[in-house]
C-alpha cells in the first residue's frame, strides 16, 4: 500500500468533519474522491499533507508514519491546491524554480525538471511570461506544474479543473492520464463526475465526514438496485403495443410519448430481445437506448443529494 | 539555505512591483529631497564675523596668565580674532584707525591687587558703545571673582569634574544645529519610514489570501524557514528606505556626528527590524488587508506622535508611557545625542531598548508565523 489512512477523526468544535475515515491507496492507481461540499474530502486530504492536525487516527504514507516522518514524506508528495497558488510577479519559469528549490532541487537538475514540467503542461513557450498575463486555464496548468517539478511519487489534486475552458480541461485530464502511465499514484478530488469516471481506477464516495462507498466505477454501479430503462424511438407508436409490452416478463411499466416508447423493467430482467421483437412487429425502430445507472445516479442514491448541492 | 532563497525571491517580487518601489523608495526619496531643502535652508546658520581685538598685558602675573589662557580657549577664538600688541599706543592706534574693535589692557598691578584683596580693573578701549569684548571680559571677571570668593571661604579650589547641573551644550563649527524645523522633518520622515511596516503586514496577508502560503506549508521545509525567509526579504526590501534616511541624516548633520555614523546605521537597522516585525505581527493577527493596514497605520501614527509630543515637551500622562514604547523616540534620542555629543549612556540605553524591542518582536513574529494556515 502506498497510502493507508486508518480511523481518521477530526472535529471542529461541535462539527464532526471526518468521522472514522479509513482509506487505502495502491501504488499506480488514480483514486477519485467524490463528495458534496462539506463531505470531509478536503479535511481528509489536508490531514494527509500535514495542514490539519487530526484528533485521532493514523496516516501511513510510503510505509512511514506521517507524524514521525513528516518532512521525509512531504519530499515525495505533490499537491495541486484547489485555489491557484502561484506568484504572479514571478515568471512561470521562476515560479517552478522557486518551488523546485523548496524540494531540494538545484543546478542542472533543477533546470531540467523545470523545463520538463513546463513542457508537460504545455507552457514551455510561455516560460518567460508572468502568470498575471495568463488565462485561467494556463494558471491552472502552472499550478499543476508546480506540484510536479520534483517528480513526486504521490500527487494529490484538489479540483484542478475548476473554472477553466474545455480545451485546458482536456489538456489537464490527458496530462493526468499520462502521469499515471508514467507511474505516479494520484488522488483526484473533483465535482465533475465525468472526469472521475474517465480517469479514476477507483472511487471513494464521502458524505457527512464518512466513507459511504468505495470501489471501481463498475462495482459502484453494481450497488444500484434501481430499474433499467429502455427508450425506443419508433416510426409509429400505439397503445396496443404498450399493452403487449407490459405483459413481458420483468416489465414494470411502459408508456409512449409521441413516437418514443419507454419501458421500465426490473434490474437484470434480460427482456430486451422480447421488447425488440414486439416493437418490430408493428413498427420500425429508429433508435434504441438502454440506460445504465450512471455514477451520478449512484451518488444521488447514496447521498440523497446531487454532487453540486 | 532555504531561508536565503525565500528571502531572495521575496525581494525579487517586491522589486518587480512598481507600486511598492514607489511607496518605499520613490516617495521617501522625494520627501527627503524636500526636507533636505528645508533643513539646509534653515541650517545655513549665521556666518559670524569674528570680532578683531587686541590685548596688551603689562602685568604678567598669575591672574594675567590665567586671562591669557582664557583668551586662547577654543570658544573665545571661535568669536574673536585676537592679537597681542607691544604697547598701549600701538593698541590705541589700531582702535582709532578702525583696524580692531577693542583693546584690552591689563595694568601692571593687576595680579598683585587681586592677591591683596583689592579692587582692580581690566580696561577696554573701544570705538563702539556696545561690544562683545565687554561681555567676554565680564565672563572672565566673574570667574575670577567667584574663585576668589570660594578661596576665601574654603581655601584652595580643586575642580575635578563638571557639575551635573551644567547642561552640555554642543557648538557646531558649521553652525548646523538640530532646531525645531529639523525636529519636525525628522519625526515626519521617521513616521514615513514607519509606513514600511505595511510591507510586512501585506506580505503576510497576501500569502494567505493568494494561497501561496499553502505551498510552503506542504513543502518539506522547516516551519521556521518560510517565516524567516519572508522576514529577511521584507527587512532587506525596507533597508534602502532606511539607507536613504541614513544618507539624509549624514548629509544634513554629518559634520556634527564626530564619526559616529555606525551608531546611526545600527539604529536604523534595528528600527527596520522593528518595523518589519510589527507589520508582520499585525498581518498574522488580523489576516485582513483593510484591518491590518488600519492598525499598522494607527500604530505608526501613535508611536511617531508620542515621540513628537515628547520632543515638543508636551507629553503627559498616557503619552509618557507610550513614549517609552515608541521606537521613533529612541531613534530620535540616538540621532540627537550623536549629533550633539549628548550623553553616551543615553545613546547606549536607547540602543539597548531598540535591540530589546527588535528581539522580542522578531521572536513573536517567528512564533506566529510558524502556525499552519488551516
Amino acid at each position: 500500500m502506498l497510502v493507508e489512512v486508518k480511523n481518521l477523526v477530526k472535529r471542529y468544535k461541535d462539527v464532526l468533519a471526518v468521522d472514522n475515515v479509513s482509506l487505502a491507496i495502491e501504488e499506480g492507481e488514480i483514486l477519485g474522491l467524490l463528495g458534496p461540499n462539506g463531505a470531509g474530502k478536503t479535511t481528509t486530504i489536508n490531514a494527509m499533507i500535514g495542514l490539519t492536525k487530526v484528533d485521532s487516527g493514523e496516516i501511513v504514507i510510503f510505509g512511514k508514519n506521517f507524524k514521525d516522518c513528516e518532512l521525509e514524506i512531504k519530499r515525495d508528495l505533490g499537491v495541486v491546491p484547489q485555489d491557484i497558488a502561484i506568484f504572479e510577479d514571478l515568471t512561470a519559469y521562476e515560479n517552478l524554480c522557486y518551488f523546485g528549490k523548496l524540494y531540494g532541487l538545484k543546478g542542472a537538475l533543477l533546470k531540467e525538471r523545470v523545463v520538463e514540467a513546463l513542457e508537460f503542461t504545455g507552457l514551455l513557450d510561455r516560460k518567460k511570461q508572468y502568470p498575471k498575463k495568463f488565462s485561467n486555464g494556463m494558471k491552472r496548468r502552472l499550478n499543476i506544474a508546480c506540484a510536479l517539478v520534483h517528480h513526486p511519487k504521490l500527487i494529490i489534486m484538489d479540483e484542478p479543473t475548476v473554472g477553466i475552458d474545455p480545451q485546458s480541461r482536456n489538456h489537464i485530464i490527458q496530462s493526468i492520464k499520462k502521469l499515471n502511465k508514467m507511474g505516479s499514484t494520484i488522488i483526484y478530488i473533483s465535482h465533475y463526475m465525468e472526469e472521475i469516471e474517465e480517469i479514476c481506477t477507483r472511487i471513494v464516495i464521502m458524505d457527512h465526514g464518512r466513507v459511504i462507498a468505495k470501489g471501481t466505477k463498475e462495482e459502484l454501479k453494481a450497488l444500484m438496485t434501481s430499474d433499467e430503462r429502455v427508450v425506443v424511438e419508433l416510426s409509429t407508436a400505439n397503445y396496443t403495443l404498450v399493452d403487449n409490452i407490459k405483459k413481458l416478463s420483468g416489465v414494470k411499466d411502459a408508456y409512449v410519448n409521441g413516437n418514443e416508447l419507454t419501458v421500465i423493467s426490473q434490474k437484470n430482467s434480460k427482456n430486451i430481445n422480447g421488447i425488440i421483437d414486439h416493437v418490430s412487429e408493428s413498427s420500425e425502430i429508429i433508435s434504441l437506448n438502454v440506460e445504465q445507472p450512471s455514477l451520478e445516479t449512484v451518488f444521488l442514491t447514496l447521498t440523497g443529494r446531487s454532487l453540486r448541492d | 539555505m532555504n531561508v536565503l532563497q525565500i528571502a531572495y525571491y521575496t525581494v525579487l517580487r517586491y522589486i518587480r512591483d512598481w507600486k511598492i518601489f514607489l511607496l518605499l523608495i520613490g516617495a521617501p526619496f522625494v520627501f527627503y529631497l524636500i526636507s533636505v531643502n528645508i533643513t539646509t535652508n534653515v541650517n545655513q546658520g549665521i556666518n559670524l564675523e569674528k570680532a578683531k581685538i587686541a590685548y596688551f598685558d603689562t602685568d604678567g602675573g598669575p591672574t594675567a596668565q590665567q586671562f591669557d589662557q582664557f583668551l586662547q580657549t577654543k570658544e573665545i577664538l571661535t568669536a574673536f580674532d585676537i592679537q597681542k600688541v607691544n604697547s598701549l599706543d600701538a593698541g590705541n592706534r589700531l582702535v582709532t584707525g578702525g583696524k580692531i574693535e577693542a583693546l584690552i589692557y591689563l595694568k601692571d598691578d593687576f595680579s598683585k591687587s587681586l592677591n591683596q584683596g583689592n579692587k582692580t580693573k581690566i580696561e577696554i578701549v573701544s570705538n563702539k558703545s556696545v561690544s562683545a569684548t565687554r561681555l567676554m571680559v565680564e565672563g572672565f571677571i566673574n570667574t575670577v571673582n567667584a574663585s576668589s570668593a570660594v578661596k576665601k571661604i574654603t581655601g584652595d579650589i580643586n575642580v575635578t569634574e563638571v557639575s551635573s547641573g551644567i547642561q552640555h551644550i554642543a557648538v557646531s563649527s558649521t553652525a548646523k544645529t538640530f532646531n525645531d524645523a529639523d525636529k519636525i522633518s525628522f519625526i515626519g520622515l521617521l513616521e514615513m519610514l514607519g509606513f514600511g511596516a505595511l510591507l510586512g503586514c501585506f506580505s503576510v496577508i497576501n500569502s494567505i489570501k493568494k494561497n501561496t502560503l499553502i505551498r510552503f506549508n506542504i513543502s518539506p521545509i522547516n516551519d521556521l524557514a518560510y517565516v524567516s525567509g519572508q522576514f529577511l526579504g521584507n527587512f532587506l526590501t525596507l533597508c534602502p528606505s532606511s539607507g536613504l534616511f541614513i544618507a539624509f541624516t549624514y548629509y544634513v548633520w554629518g559634520s556634527s556626528m564626530q564619526g559616529n555614523i555606525l551608531n546611526i546605521v545600527l539604529t536604523f537597522l534595528l528600527f527596520t527590524v522593528i518595523l518589519t516585525a510589527l507589520g508582520m505581527i499585525v498581518g498574522y493577527l488580523t489576516k485582513k488587508t483593510g484591518l491590518g493596514a488600519l492598525i499598522t497605520v494607527c500604530l505608526n501614527v501613535l508611536l511617531s506622535g508620542a515621540a513628537f509630543v515628547w520632543m515638543l515637551g508636551t507629553a503627559h500622562g498616557f503619552m509618557e508611557w507610550i513614549v517609552l514604547l515608541s521606537p521613533q523616540y529612541y531613534v530620535y534620542l540616538i540621532v540627537k545625542d550623536t549629533i550633539f555629543e549628548g550623553f553616551t549612556s543615553r545613546i547606549q540605553g536607547s540602543l539597548i531598548s531598540l535591540a530589546m524591542a527588535a528581539t522580542i518582536l522578531t521572536a513573536v513574529t517567528l512564533f506566529l508565523g510558524r502556525r499552519k494556515a488551516v
